[in-house]
């Protein structure tokens, strides 16, 4: 791709990835600078989306020129202002590099800024920090996620409030819990519940007046993770086929209700077993 | 013109150079047609700014475009900065043409990179043609309403047939109509008697007021609720939130505060009606008001009511500004509803204020006399026995004029004076010196027997002489640090020793009747705003050698010190140790100096050095009198004498010991007096007065421009009000007529706590960013019956309201209401509302009996928990109030500001660390324990029961005592069934328990549980 | 009229029917806008407007996206335990023990009680590596030391308080001043707690005094008082006004709540009060929370070993104790547990605050009980899904403080708000980490800096929030936990 620049055209290499700049300088550009400094608006005449273009610079001549002087070269010197500085980069009100990224930018600057030096070049230079990323929700597709679902869950919601909920608001697995109800979600309560039972994935009902019979349900819960059947009537026996059928990968029970037996098809199963 | 033109064309920078000059012959006629703006079609409503167009701003632009950040140059707060050219050199908006405004272009774009609003999404076809719109006929800017007067307006024909004429019926009848809603029926009268009492006066009404209550004398009952001491006790409590009322000094220490006469003088002022403008400017300024005597300066601890913060190293300056900052914010949101606390960090973002106006507001209260010290000084002293104030006041003007009396004496009669600078050969600074110095002063505080000094303080004296021995022993090298002297003055350099003796050698001099010295700040422009470290100057002695080396101790005759606001405290505590020891010791210190002080030394006669000999004075600072961090140093002096015989006879006349007697007699008598130190608010005099700057970002350690003199934001200047320039005259000011907020805010303050929600529901928000008032008419109209009219006569407009048909309805709202206005906005039902926390437990108190009427006086400690009040280091014992005080009415209650009593906060009252003008109800099983449990309420049930047992005893059936219990907790007899059940309740306890008492003791807690006792 | 203009219609009439029933929170768009960059605004362009009907206020709510923490035990040691003597080793420091301090370390900055040339003081207990991550610990906490593996210390936290009551409002409710919800309350007002018969958040006790902060630190600020933190006290009365009354039975309160119930539906019939039927239900959940807060505060249910492991011991008040019953009340879904230990503020004037005297007794009061509380949580499956933290206020100077130039036996430290150590444990917290660290004098953060913002979002976002998100409509702005900030969330420790 060749770009009209300064006073000629010039054809432009994407970054390769595996450089130092590649993978370390050009994507802390791109996620601070290019936004005002890039093909679409180039501020000043600035554009630091190519290196080569990094190289011609803006009004201010190149960006590349007097590595890592801090006072001559006008990407550091931007970098270093405090920030309500009218000149500061970026400005105020935009998000601001940490100091290990800046760290980056001045060791490469400094090394002449090469745009082929491989990362072991750069010993020193500060790890890459994992940024966290939230992702955006598009709520009608949860909506159509939720829909075979959502007629029983809104009657259940309305009939026990507190005992069911959606695990989170970009999902449709659901989460039942006897802490409110304790006594009064008996097997009839969860057998209404597990009208859910495709997409319950937690089930607490330590403390409840569960009993054997529930155990056919909980097992018929494909996507269950977690169980809690410490405190309730479940007996040794109903533990036991709970533990060799169902989808869980954690269970936990009363104090010393697993037998040996038990404990060891857990093992082989691989399902946590836990003890209150 | 031409400029104009080329912005015009969307042409990349570099050829824009190459075009100009072509374009300009060719367009210059053309050009002109398209200035004239089309006229748009007539009959659609010309789009409204406020209404359609700044809501637009507000929710989707103002966050890049406003007062936080300018992105591009542009903000939607102020009109030029929202047409002008931004970054992108293209005009943002062009009065008449949306196709050449650049606004319209960016939010029409669908380039990610361009459009408006950045990475988010575009707006909607509607707003976007509405803004075309808008721009199209001619981009009128509205301010936003709330900063514009209320005008009177017409009041509106009837539209509902049974209400009558009062003005507030005809308006929201014209709103209900409209709405196709129609009115509920009218209470009955025996609930319309307990929301009116209830409502004025935060009780129930009692049994024998339910039987002669009527329609004909509800307007008398009206008259007698107003004129009820009741009514101040209740509206009292509201304003008592704004104020951030508290009995204790907040943060940790929370040391007990003697506030209770402020809130005294509330309370009466809503009893005596004091009109509204008074009322607020008594508490903002009172101590400037003319004759505004003792009353006066009790109003004004409404801003000594911020929290002062005693933490061991705390500095104090930093908790000043925080309590300055604070009075800056309570002012502008109590009385305008103006978010002036967002402004010290920025300029507001949303309403029209910059920054600078926050700072000239600030320098207002910036000049005032209290510290933040644990004497929590200014005080005046309020006896308990109402009969002495006037004693105790007429003691405080005594001792005021006595002062300035003394003040005039000493710049008459040494006015004259003429100060020569005198050559100072050396300045040193003796570090084992001050040590040794210490120590001798320490031991003969404590063996000075005379001294009425406190154990404590002997203890402590005791420590400073123990260690100041240890420190004489260490220091066998006496460190001695010269100052760099240049002629008459001298700087101290920075590892100055905080003990020592500071030496002063001086050439030869004659006939010297008084020797001057002047304490500079280091960097004088800066301490005028940031004050630097203080110093604390114990002890002055001079002495001289001749030319042959003998040595002449000089003694001095008095010390006169020239800061005129804390002589009263030089004058009395230092001067007293001096008349019984006899030495002069000087009590020349400050916490902090923002400017020079000086201090004049009167030797007994005048001094001559001849030739070849030289004078020493030695000032010693012994960190005595201020042992605290960080220690104060002495840094830059300077040195000048006089020759005027008036100082001899100055000290002659003995009037500085005259006064000093004075003195000491009135405060013997004061401190004889046993009362509460309540805060009061004191002005500097004008050379002690702080400097008052722009902090950038709010921080008060980065101020920046030049000194900025007290003003109000512009955008109330432009309607023609003279701006103030003193705390008084800013005061006034909010009552100025052309004010457009003071009347609207008070209104709906009224009308929030009468209907439960105010016209604008949020009080604390008249800007753009609350919500907009749902009756704008009736605000207004009632605005400017209040200012005008009324004179701002708080009773008239309560009386107005509480008369009107529409706050007579029921609250029983028909069922097309609660579908089509589920919040009720138009009032076509009575909002039903639970009691505030205070009522809550007033009215328990009162149904059973056991409410106790006396008015005023110190705090009272009912009932709480133990261990609420357990914290180490936090003051205060609860010891519980008996002889009837526990039954006082709930605003008595002492209240700590780091330990609330537990029962209010349950039910929902506010914190009062900052001031707040609303409280949010809410509905929990903690208060329900509260009301079933805390034994304030189990005394009450028991009250109640023994009412009933007394009934039936007197013959009553049963069923009669319960109708009797039901009167006096919601003012109505039982129905069928509530009789029968509570029937039920009463057999069933007695089957269980063999005891009559405890079941009547179930049905009165029920009754007293139930709904509608806690709402009205 | 277009489709889109039909919707907005709709938007704006259901706004007006609906809006007193629910708390707002901010409008995205608007919310967005504080903080400039894409990433974020898309993410909340997208999610749903945060809001809460207010007739259940403490309802289950579920957070934005799987949370990888259902609840918080919040550990607040009060007064800035001596990170340089428990867990911040710094051998260098230890060599120059007794030196002056150097110039540079003393120019602008602001002390509590420092005054003069301080001398500098190495930690004043050995230190060792325990655990397969070799994490340093001082000999004042063995038993804590046995959980290295489980621990992720985050040791370049700074702030910019120096004094008590400001830095703890900061650190427990983002800002130092007064007036903002605690940490506890925004937990609460956005995910509401699993078991209603309890409340969402309580807050306990323990040592003689209450920290400086007061009662703002579990405030509920501008929220609705509902949100404020229950302080519970683990002798007598677990929450206030619990008890019945001496003569009254729970049989007796049983028939006065029936007949309350009678009376409160026929005033309902009458005046249709909404708020009527709301008050119905709390009568019978304060019933039902009678029973329960009080087994849930008897630990005599506990066995013998389980209260020795915690040195929790029924008849008296104790730290440990705390620790057992805040178990016991994440086990029954109680969202927020805030435990405060008092008073570790060690400047040697006295022999309680020496760090050669009673931080002894200090260390050892939380050492067993922390320990026990992390390996119970463990065992019953608990600690995948409960964040338990530990931090303060701010941290002490690498210098020996001795207050205006006194020489005593006692050994302290001034505060030092540029550096502190807190650590985290369980849901989703990567075990055996150690994050940032100070300089070799343990005086400046010298790489990777946590803001208490920082700290903030992370806790957040571990309970499934983006921290711009949660935030109400407050005086004009959208207000957080986190303020105006634009914090990072620690994506290192992140499991």
């Amino acid at each position: 791709m060749s770009v009209a620049a300064g006073n000629g055209w010039v054809t432009l290499a994407p970054a390769d990835r595996a450089s130092f700049y590649g993978a370390r300088v050009a994507p802390i550009f791109e996620k601070y600078c290019v936004a005002c400094h890039g093909a679409k608006k180039a501020k000043d005449g600035l554009r630091m989306d190519y290196h080569r273009l990094l190289e011609i610079g803006g009004e201010e001549g190149s960006a590349l020129a007097a590595g890592g002087d801090p006072q001559r070269n006008i990407i550091q010197y931007r970098l270093g202002l405090s920030q309500n500085n009218i000149l500061a980069m970026p400005p105020l009100g935009y998000r601001r590099p940490t100091a290990k990224e800046i760290a980056v930018v001045e060791l490469w600057l400094a090394a002449g800024a090469p745009v082929g030096a491989p990362e072991s070049d750069f010993p020193s230079a500060p790890a890459a920090i994992v940024e966290v990323q939230i992702p955006a929700v598009d709520q009608s597709l949860v909506a159509a996620l939720r829909l075979p679902q959502s007629d029983q869950y809104t009657i259940l919601k309305k009939r026990y409030p507190s005992a069911v909920s959606y695990a989170s608001d970009s999902g449709n697995s659901i989460v039942i819990t006897g802490a409110s109800l304790g006594e009064q979600l008996n097997d009839i309560v969860l057998a209404e519940l597990a009208q859910l039972a495709a997409v319950i994935e937690w089930a607490d009902l330590n403390y409840t007046a569960i009993t054997d019979q529930a155990i056919s349900l909980l097992v018929a819960m494909p996507a269950l993770e977690h169980i809690g059947i410490a405190g309730t009537n479940i007996t040794q026996q109903g533990l036991a086929v709970l533990v060799t059928h169902s989808s869980a990968k954690a269970i936990v029970t009363e104090a010393g209700l697993a037998s040996t037996a038990i404990k060891y098809m857990a093992k082989s199963r691989g399902v946590v077993l836990y003890e209150r | 013109m031409v400029k104009f033109f080329l912005r015009e064309f969307d042409v990349s920078k570099r050829l824009r150079k190459l075009v100009g000059i072509i374009v300009i012959g060719g367009l210059a006629v053309f050009g002109w047609q398209l200035l004239s703006v089309p006229g748009a079609h007539d009959e659609t409503p010309r789009v409204s700014f406020n209404e359609q167009i700044r809501p637009i701003f507000n929710s989707k632009c103002v966050g890049c475009h406003g007062g936080v950040t300018k992105q591009g140059g542009i903000s939607y707060i102020f009109r030029e900065e929202a047409i002008k050219r931004g970054n992108s050199g293209r005009l943002n908006v062009v009065p008449g043409k949306p196709g050449r405004s650049e606004l319209v272009a960016r939010i029409k774009t669908d380039d990610p990179l361009h459009g408006m609003p950045l990475g988010k999404p575009k707006l909607s076809n509607n707003e976007i043609a509405t803004i075309e719109r808008w721009i199209s006929e001619g981009a009128n800017w509205e301010d936003h309403w709330s900063f514009l007067p209320p005008v009177a307006i017409d009041i509106p024909a009837r539209s509902l047939a049974d209400w009558g004429d009062n003005p507030i019926d005809r308006f929201l009848g014209d709103k209900i109509a409209a709405a196709g809603l129609v009115n509920s029926p009218r209470a009955t009268i025996a609930q319309q008697l307990r929301r009116l009492t209830l409502d004025l006066t935060g009780l129930p009404p009692t049994v024998d007021e339910l039987k002669f209550i009527s329609d004909e004398n509800y307007l008398e009952a009206v008259d007698r609720l107003l004129a009820s001491p009741r009514f101040g006790e209740k509206w009292a409590t509201l304003w008592l939130d704004a104020a951030r009322y508290t009995d204790s000094m907040g943060y940790v220490r929370d040391f007990p505060r003697d506030s209770w006469p402020y809130r005294d003088w509330v309370i009466n002022a809503y009893n005596n009606n004091l009109p509204y403008d008074q009322f607020v400017t008594l508490q903002l300024a009172g101590d400037l008001v003319e004759g505004a005597g003792l009353d006066g300066l009790i109003a004004t601890s409404f801003h000594r009511q911020t929290p002062t913060n005693l933490e061991g190293g705390s500095d104090n300056e930093e908790y000043r500004m925080v309590a300055v900052m604070d009075r800056v914010a309570t002012t502008w949101s109590v009385l305008n509803g103006v978010t002036m606390a967002c402004v010290q960090c920025h300029s507001h973002p949303y309403d029209p204020i910059d920054h600078s106006d926050y700072y000239q507001s600030l320098s207002f209260f910036n000049g005032t006399a209290d510290y933040d010290t644990v004497t929590d000084s200014p005080t005046i002293k309020i006896p308990f026995e109402s009969g002495l104030r006037n004693v105790a006041y007429q003691y405080f003007i005594e001792k005021k004029t006595l002062i300035k009396q003394y003040l005039n004496d000493v710049s008459n009669d040494t006015l004259a004076s003429v100060w020569s600078d005198v050559e100072l050969l050396s300045a040193t600074v003796d570090r084992a010196a001050g040590w040794r110095r210490r120590y001798q002063l320490a031991s003969a505080a404590v063996e000075a027997v005379a001294l009425d000094i406190s154990d404590a303080d002997r203890k402590k004296y005791q420590r400073f002489a123990d260690e100041a021995l240890d420190q004489v022993g260490l220091s066998s090298d006496s460190v001695t640090v010269a100052g760099r002297v240049s002629r008459a003055s001298v700087v101290f350099p920075d590892e100055t020793p905080a003990v020592a003796v500071y030496q002063l050698k001086m050439s030869p001099v004659s006939a010297v009747t008084a020797i001057r010295i002047l304490v500079e700040p280091l960097n004088r422009d800066k301490a005028a705003h940031t004050p630097e470290a203080g110093f604390a100057v114990e002890e002055f002695t001079l002495h001289s050698f001749a030319s042959d080396g003998t040595r002449a101790e000089i003694p001095l005759a008095a010390i006169l010190v020239d800061n005129d606001d804390n002589v009263e405290q030089q004058l009395t505590n230092v001067f007293a140790r001096a008349a019984h020891e006899g030495d002069i010791v000087s009590g020349f210190s400050a916490e902090k100096i923002h400017s020079s002080r000086s201090v004049v030394l009167i030797p007994a006669t005048p001094i001559t050095v001849e030739k070849g000999g030289s004078l020493f004075v030695n000032l010693t600072q012994a960190q005595l009198m201020r042992p605290r961090q960080p220690a104060p140093v002495l840094r830059s002096l300077s040195v000048q004498t006089s020759v005027n015989s008036q100082w001899q006879n100055w000290v002659k006349s003995n009037k500085q010991l005259v006064v000093v007697e004075q003195l000491l007699g009135l405060n013997n008598q004061l401190k004889a007096l046993d009362g509460a130190n309540l805060p009061i608010m004191q002005e500097l005099s004008a050379p002690q007065k702080l400097a008052t700057l722009l902090f950038e970002r709010g921080d008060m350690l980065a101020k920046t421009g030049q000194r900025l003199v007290g003003g109000v934001p512009n955008i109330f200047q432009q309607s023609g009000l003279a701006a103030p320039n003193n705390r008084l005259e800013f005061a006034e000011w909010f009552f100025s007529d052309q004010q457009p907020l003071t009347a609207r805010v008070e209104v709906n303050r009224i009308w929030q706590s009468l209907f439960g929600r105010g016209l604008v529901e949020t009080q604390e928000d008249f800007g753009s960013s609350g919500t907009a008032p749902s009756h704008p008419a009736l605000l207004d109209w009632l605005a400017v019956e209040f200012q005008q009219r009324l004179n701002w006569d708080r009773k008239a407009l309560i009386k107005l309201i509480v008369s009107s048909d529409a706050y007579r309805q029921s609250s029983v709202c028909a069922e097309k209401s609660r579908n089509y206005d589920a919040q009720n906005l138009l009032l076509s039902c009575m909002p039903r509302k639970r009691l505030s926390a205070e009522m809550v437990r007033d009215q328990a108190l009162q149904a059973s009996g056991l409410l106790n009427h006396k008015l005023g006086g110190k705090p009272v400690m009912p009932w709480q928990p133990e261990g609420i009040w357990n914290a180490k280091n936090s003051t205060g014992v609860w010891e519980l109030s008996e002889r009837g005080d526990q039954f006082r009415r709930a605003i008595y209650t002492h209240f700590k500001q780091s330990a609330p009593y537990p029962s209010f906060l349950i039910f929902d009252h506010v914190n009062r660390d900052v001031s707040s003008v609303r409280r949010l109800p809410t509905n929990t099983p903690l208060q329900a324990l509260v009301m079933l449990n805390d034994p304030v309420y189990v005394e009450a049930g028991s009250g109640l029961a023994d009412k009933m047992r007394a009934s039936v005893e007197a013959g009553a059936p049963l069923l009669q005592a319960f109708d009797n219990a039901a009167l006096r907790t919601f003012s109505r007899r039982l129905g069928e069934e509530e009789q029968a059940s509570l029937r039920r309740l009463y057999d069933g306890v007695v089957e269980t328990t063999g005891n009559s008492q405890q079941a009547l003791q179930a049905v009165a807690m029920t009754l007293l549980n139930s709904d509608e006792a806690i709402n009205r | 009229m277009t489709k889109a203009d039909l919707d907005q219609l709709k938007l704006e009439r259901l706004m007006l029917n609906s809006r007193r029933t629910f708390l707002t929170g901010s409008s995205a768009a608007l919310a967005a806008a504080f903080f400039g960059s894409t990433e974020v605004a898309a993410a909340a362009a997208g999610s749903k407007k945060f809001s809460r009907p207010t007739d259940q206020p403490l309802a289950t709510l579920p957070p934005q996206f799987p949370a990888r923490a259902k609840r918080v035990i919040y550990l607040h040691m009060a007064g800035a335990p001596s990170q340089l003597d428990l867990f911040d080793y710094k051998p260098e420091l230890a060599k120059r023990d007794g030196q002056d301090t150097p110039l540079s370390f003393l120019e602008g900055k602001n002390f509590a009680f420092l005054t003069g040339i301080p001398k500098l003081m190495g930690p004043q207990y050995p230190f060792k590596q325990y655990g397969s991550s070799g994490a340093w610990f001082s000999d004042r906490l063995p038993h804590l030391a046995e959980h290295a593996d489980k621990i992720c210390f985050i040791k370049s936290m700074h702030t910019d308080q120096f004094n008590h009551a400001p830095a703890q409002m900061l650190a427990l409710t983002g800002q130092s001043r007064f007036g903002y919800p605690s940490m506890g309350s925004w937990i609460s007002y956005g995910l509401g707690t699993e078991n209603q018969n309890l409340p969402g958040y309580v807050v306990m006790l323990s040592g003689a005094s209450a920290p400086r902060g007061g009662k703002q630190l579990w405030g509920s600020g501008f929220l609705p008082s509902v949100y404020q933190g229950v302080q519970c006290r683990s002798q007598g009365e677990p929450v206030l006004f619990l008890d019945n009354p001496d003569n009254v039975s729970s049989a007796i309160r049983r028939q006065v709540l029936d007949t309350l119930n009678e009376i409160n539906q026929s005033s309902y019939r009458e005046f249709m009060d909404q708020e009527t039927l709301t008050r119905i239900a709390q009568y019978e959940m304060s019933f039902r929370m009678q029973a329960e807060a009080s087994d849930v505060f008897d630990i005599s249910q506990e066995s013998e070993k389980t209260r020795v492991a915690y040195g929790a011991d029924p008849q008296s008040e104790s730290f440990g104790k705390n620790c057992l019953i805040a178990r016991r009340l994440v086990e029954r879904g109680v969202r927020f547990v805030q435990l405060f230990d008092m008073d570790w503020d060690s400047h040697g004037q006295d022999e309680a605050s020496s760090l050669k005297h009673n931080f002894k007794n200090l260390c050892h009061g939380i050492d067993r009980p922390i320990a026990a509380l992390l390996s119970d949580l463990e065992e019953r499956g608990l600690l995948e899904d409960t964040l338990v933290v530990w931090g303060s206020e701010f941290g002490r100077t690498p210098m020996k403080e001795e207050a205006n130039g006194q020489k005593t036996p006692w050994i302290g430290r001034d505060h030092n708000p540029s550096a502190f150590t807190v650590w985290m444990a369980g849901a989703g917290v990567k075990g055996g980490y150690t994050h940032g660290s100070t300089d070799e004098m343990g005086y400046e953060v010298a790489d990777d800096p946590v803001s208490l913002a920082d700290f903030h979002a992370t806790i957040l976002y571990l309970l499934g929030y983006n921290h711009h998100d949660l935030s109400v409509h407050f005086q004009g702005l959208d207000q957080r936990l986190t303020g105006v900030h634009h914090p990072r969330i620690i994506s290192q420790i992140l499991a």
